[in-house]
Formats: C-alpha cells, sequence, structure tokens
C-alpha cells in the first residue's frame, strides 16, 4: 500500500463517514424524482417554446451561459459553505 | 435489441434448462405454446437524439420520435416524442393473426382533443391515447371520446394490446383491468402503426410484440403469457434459481434479474414468497439485496407473481467480484412458469481509471543503473496509487452525486443543457389554440437583404452582443466575489 493508497483511502474514508452518512438523497419538500419529473416536463414545455423565437434571439447561447452561471455560482456557494464549516469548527 | 435478445436467449436457456432438467426428474409432459418475437426493443443500443427511424424493427416511415435518456423505464434510454412534433412508429410487414403489443407509456403533456392512435393495419382497429379535456390523458377505441382508462401524468404505465383473429381488448396496467373484448375486421393484422398530431408528448420504452401460436386469449380466458418459452403443465412443479455476478472494477453496479410465474387464483390464495439471499465474495463490505413480490390479476384470471433480485454494492466495493445467489426455490405444483423478462448484469457506473505511468522494468540494468532505478521506482511507488484505491475513491464520488444537493443541481444544470441542446432556432412559431395548431409565418425576418442579410440575423447579431456583454459583466462581479 503507497503513500498515495493510504492518502485516498483516508479521504474515502472521511467522505464515507460524514458526507455520505449526512447527507440526505431527497430535500425536504420536494423529492429527487419530483424535481427530474418537473424538469421533464419543464424541458418538454420550453423547448417548443423557446424554438420559436430561435429566428431573432440566440436562444442555445443564452441558455449555455446560464448554465455556465449556474454552475459556477453553484461552485462558489459550495465553497463559501465549506469556509463557513471549518470557521464554525475553528470557533 | 441485440443486447436484450442475447441477454433474453441466454436466460432463456438458462431456465429452460433448469425446468426441463427438474421436469425429467418428474417425467411431465409440457404443452409447448410458442411465440415470436416481431419487436423486441429497449432502445439501448440506439444513440440518444438519433430518430428510430428505420433502426431495429421501425419502418423508416417514423419520425421526429427519437432515443432519449430523460426518461426509461428500464436501462437508461426510451423514445421520446416531444411535444409540438408529429411523430409516428410504425413495424410493417407484418402477418399475425393472434399477438399482443406490449410497452411502456409515459404522458407528459397532452391538449384536448389530442390523440395518439395505434393502428393495427389489417384487422382494422386502433386503441387511443386520448386527451380527456383537463390535460390529461385515457386510454380507449374509436367512438369513446372521454371515456376510457385514465392514465397518470409523468408516470410509466404498462399499456398491453391483444388480439385474436376476430377480437381484440387492452390493458392500461400490465393486465391488471382489461376493456372488454371488441370485433375487429377480422384480417391478420398486417402493420402496426401509432400516430397522431403534435399536441402531446410522452416517452415509450421496453416494446415488446410478438405472434402467439398454441393460444387463443378469448378462448382461454385467462391474463396470456408474455414472452412465452414453455409453459409447464399445470401438475409440474417448477424450480429455479439465479445469481448476479458484478463485475471487478466497476462501481455501483447494479443487477436485476425478474421472472414470472402464474397461478390461478380461483383455485390458489395470494401468498407472498420470501426469497433469501446471500452474497458471497467482498465480504468486508456492506450490499444491498433486495426481492420484490408482486401479485396482480383478478377474476379467473391468472395471478402474475413477479420477483426481482437486485444488488447494489456499497461504494467501492468492487472487491473480490461479489457474486448475490438466490436459492433453488421449489415452485410447487400450484405455479406455473412463464418467463424471464429481464435481463441481469446492468452495469450502472463504468469505472473509469486515469492512466497511470507505469513503474520502469529494471531487469534491464545492472550495478549502480539499476540500484538508482530500483530507487526511483521505490520513491514513484510510494506516491502512486493503486487501481483498487482509485476505483474505492471514484465509486465515493458517484455515491456523493446522487446526494442533495449535488444530485438537485446536477439535474437542473442537466435540464438547461437539454433545452440548449435541442432548441430548434429554425423551427418558426408555433402556437395552439383549442386542439388547433398554427405556425406564424416569419419569412420576414430571414429573407435575405443581399449579402446574406436578414432583419432576423441582424436583430440576432445585436441580442448576441448584449448577451455577451452581460455574460462578461456577470465574469467580472464573479471573479471579485471569488477573489474577495
Amino acid at each position: 500500500m503507497s503513500i498515495a493508497d493510504i492518502l485516498i483511502y483516508t479521504i474515502d474514508w472521511i467522505f464515507q463517514n460524514t458526507l455520505l452518512q449526512i447527507l440526505p438523497t431527497n430535500a425536504a419538500g420536494m423529492s429527487f424524482d419530483a424535481l427530474t419529473t418537473t424538469l421533464t416536463s419543464f424541458e418538454n414545455t420550453i423547448i417548443g417554446s423557446l424554438s420559436g423565437f430561435g429566428f431573432i434571439a440566440p436562444v442555445a447561447l443564452i441558455l449555455s451561459l446560464i448554465v455556465i452561471i449556474f454552475t459556477a455560482e453553484f461552485t462558489l456557494f459550495g465553497f463559501h459553505i465549506f469556509i463557513f464549516i471549518v470557521k464554525l469548527i475553528r470557533g | 435489441m441485440r443486447k436484450l435478445s442475447r441477454r433474453l436467449n441466454a436466460l432463456q436457456l438458462f431456465f429452460l434448462a433448469a425446468g426441463g432438467a427438474l421436469a425429467g426428474l418428474v417425467g411431465f409432459a409440457g404443452t409447448v405454446i410458442a411465440s415470436t418475437p416481431v419487436v423486441v426493443d429497449d432502445f439501448e443500443s440506439y444513440t440518444n437524439g438519433t430518430s428510430i427511424a428505420g433502426q431495429g424493427s421501425w419502418d423508416a416511415v417514423n419520425s421526429n420520435l427519437t432515443v432519449s435518456t430523460s426518461q426509461a423505464h428500464g436501462g437508461t434510454k426510451s423514445a421520446v416524442c416531444n411535444f409540438g412534433n408529429t411523430c409516428y412508429f410504425w413495424v410493417d410487414g407484418l402477418n399475425i393473426t393472434t399477438g399482443y403489443m406490449d410497452f411502456w407509456f409515459y404522458p407528459t403533456q397532452w391538449q384536448n382533443f389530442a390523440n395518439q392512435s395505434m393502428y393495427f393495419d389489417g384487422a382494422a382497429f386502433q386503441v387511443n391515447f386520448y386527451g380527456n379535456g383537463s390535460g390529461g390523458v385515457v386510454l380507449n377505441d374509436t367512438g369513446h371520446w372521454y371515456d376510457g382508462f385514465n392514465l397518470v401524468m409523468n408516470t410509466w404505465q404498462h399499456i398491453i394490446i391483444e388480439f385474436n383473429a376476430t377480437q381484440y381488448r387492452f390493458s392500461p396496467d400490465g393486465g391488471g383491468t382489461w376493456s372488454a373484448w371488441a370485433n375487429h375486421a377480422g384480417s391478420p393484422v398486417s402493420s402496426m402503426q401509432g400516430y397522431g398530431n403534435n399536441s402531446r408528448g410522452f416517452f415509450v420504452d421496453d416494446f415488446i410484440s410478438q405472434t402467439i401460436t398454441g393460444y387463443d386469449p378469448v378462448l382461454t380466458p385467462t391474463t396470456p403469457p408474455r414472452n412465452v418459452e414453455t409453459i409447464v403443465d399445470f401438475d409440474d412443479p417448477v424450480a429455479v434459481s439465479g445469481t448476479i455476478a458484478i463485475p471487478t472494477n466497476n462501481t455501483h453496479a447494479y443487477d436485476n434479474l425478474k421472472v414470472l410465474f402464474y397461478k390461478p387464483n380461483n383455485a390458489f390464495p395470494a401468498e407472498t414468497l420470501n426469497i433469501p439471499l446471500s452474497l458471497t465474495g467482498g465480504q468486508s463490505y456492506a450490499y444491498s439485496a433486495t426481492t420484490t413480490i408482486a401479485v396482480s390479476g383478478s377474476g379467473n384470471n391468472f395471478f402474475k407473481v413477479a420477483y426481482n433480485l437486485s444488488g447494489r454494492t456499497y461504494a467501492g466495493s468492487y472487491l473480490d467480484n461479489p457474486v448475490i445467489s438466490m436459492p433453488l426455490l421449489p415452485f410447487d405444483n400450484t405455479w406455473i412458469k412463464d418467463s424471464v423478462s429481464s435481463a441481469p448484469a446492468s452495469i450502472l457506473n463504468q469505472a473509469t481509471l486515469p492512466t497511470q505511468e507505469a513503474l520502469e522494468d529494471c531487469d534491464a540494468y545492472s550495478g549502480i543503473d539499476a540500484v538508482v532505478c530500483r530507487f526511483k521506482n521505490f520513491i514513484m511507488g510510494a506516491f502512486l496509487p493503486s487501481n483498487d484505491a482509485l476505483a474505492q475513491i471514484s465509486g465515493t464520488m458517484d455515491a456523493l452525486k446522487t446526494k442533495f444537493p449535488i444530485n438537485y443541481a446536477s439535474a437542473i444544470s442537466s435540464s438547461f443543457g437539454t433545452i440548449a441542446a435541442q432548441v430548434d432556432d429554425n423551427s418558426g412559431f408555433t402556437f395552439s389554440l383549442y386542439g388547433n395548431s398554427g405556425t406564424a409565418d416569419t419569412s420576414f425576418f430571414t429573407q435575405d437583404l443581399g449579402g446574406g442579410i436578414t432583419i432576423g440575423g441582424t436583430i440576432k447579431l445585436i441580442l448576441t452582443f448584449f448577451v455577451f456583454m452581460l455574460f462578461l459583466l456577470w465574469g467580472l462581479n464573479y471573479m471579485h466575489r471569488v477573489l474577495k
């Protein structure tokens, strides 16, 4: 077992016994299945509607940028939570 | 489809062998009912986003029904007809006197008066998915308008349509409830045609259609057998066992073995079966294995009993090639074995390990070079993670992706990505009013003013510029917040 293995198994153990134990699969108020079902309906509705504006608006571009913004904001949010937890532990 | 067929064949052989061996012991003479597949398609082998037209058994006339990963009844793919599209799914060149069509249906949006028909050419009858006037959909046949079996929106439902030489009927719930038998034109079905207008959206999956010989659903008042290879005589016992091997170096392996049995409820009451499971290999890790017993059917029909044997190793538990086993189940002579309806070995997440630099072979060196080489290998090896460790952390990360809020964020992000990929810039402006659809003429915006310049293109260019400016502003603000 290499040093890298020990490091990986340690990180793995931490994840297995902290986040994986604590984090739920479904959020209160809306289960993951309900969310995906809603999103699917939303997709089916919005795709036809947005396609209608494709001749004057860069719809695909706007949506792609929304995905980028959403991902970046979520990452920053996660980072802030991590910093908050670290500060909370340090006191 | 080939994949599914291979699995079905292998499992059918397995269970035939098991049943045959036992039958040999007790000396039975089985009644054989043969079935011939016409269409067996789970859409898993097709490329996501492609039309099913001309693929598998589907006729080239099919249009707009495309392979999708947004929903799936089994596996990861289904076929979708998006709201706003006119979709067909036809199979031509048939000659079926007695048979059935069996598939899973997932309605997503249905306008009033919108209709998706399943038309059986030759016998000239049709079964309809019809808008019920309040945003829902009913399953009925010609002339019933809003009357019929109510279907649940955004839910997979098991549709069966069966017919013999003179009559047909249909079920919205996998044979639990049936319409009354109705007469049709009385000719062999020459093609099965699904078609409708563009005011409804749905998914279909796990499509099975077969001809049946030696069995008449009207003369025999039972739920017809599905995927039948052999039905053992009622007095003969049947036994079956199964194992699931979870391949090495795969995380989150998941398996599913399903077998159907039938039992007549007029002779025997419903019962629950307890199927003990055991795990060999990978004992140092947790695992989950479940069995499901489903009993359905009423009246003079057979009870259908199915069990699912499924297992998922704990995250990272890919070691020792674990096998989940089910012991030999001595189904007594009150049971009739029907079929294997699902195949094992479905791996959810294939573990992908990063390529690593291999240690150098030092045998080619001698003296000080060999010492240096081995020292270098020692240092390098100390920091070289093993495949086992990488697979374990990979499995843990996969498990983490299924937890809130990561799974929610991924789903939302994926949804926007899907919308961005499927938006058709050239589709025009379509609207619907009371079931009537129309497309606005946008040719004014796309008319060439010379040199390829159009009004629509110019507006689009200006909007693109403003969108990029806004994105740039957001980017600067984001960097400011990151570096703060």
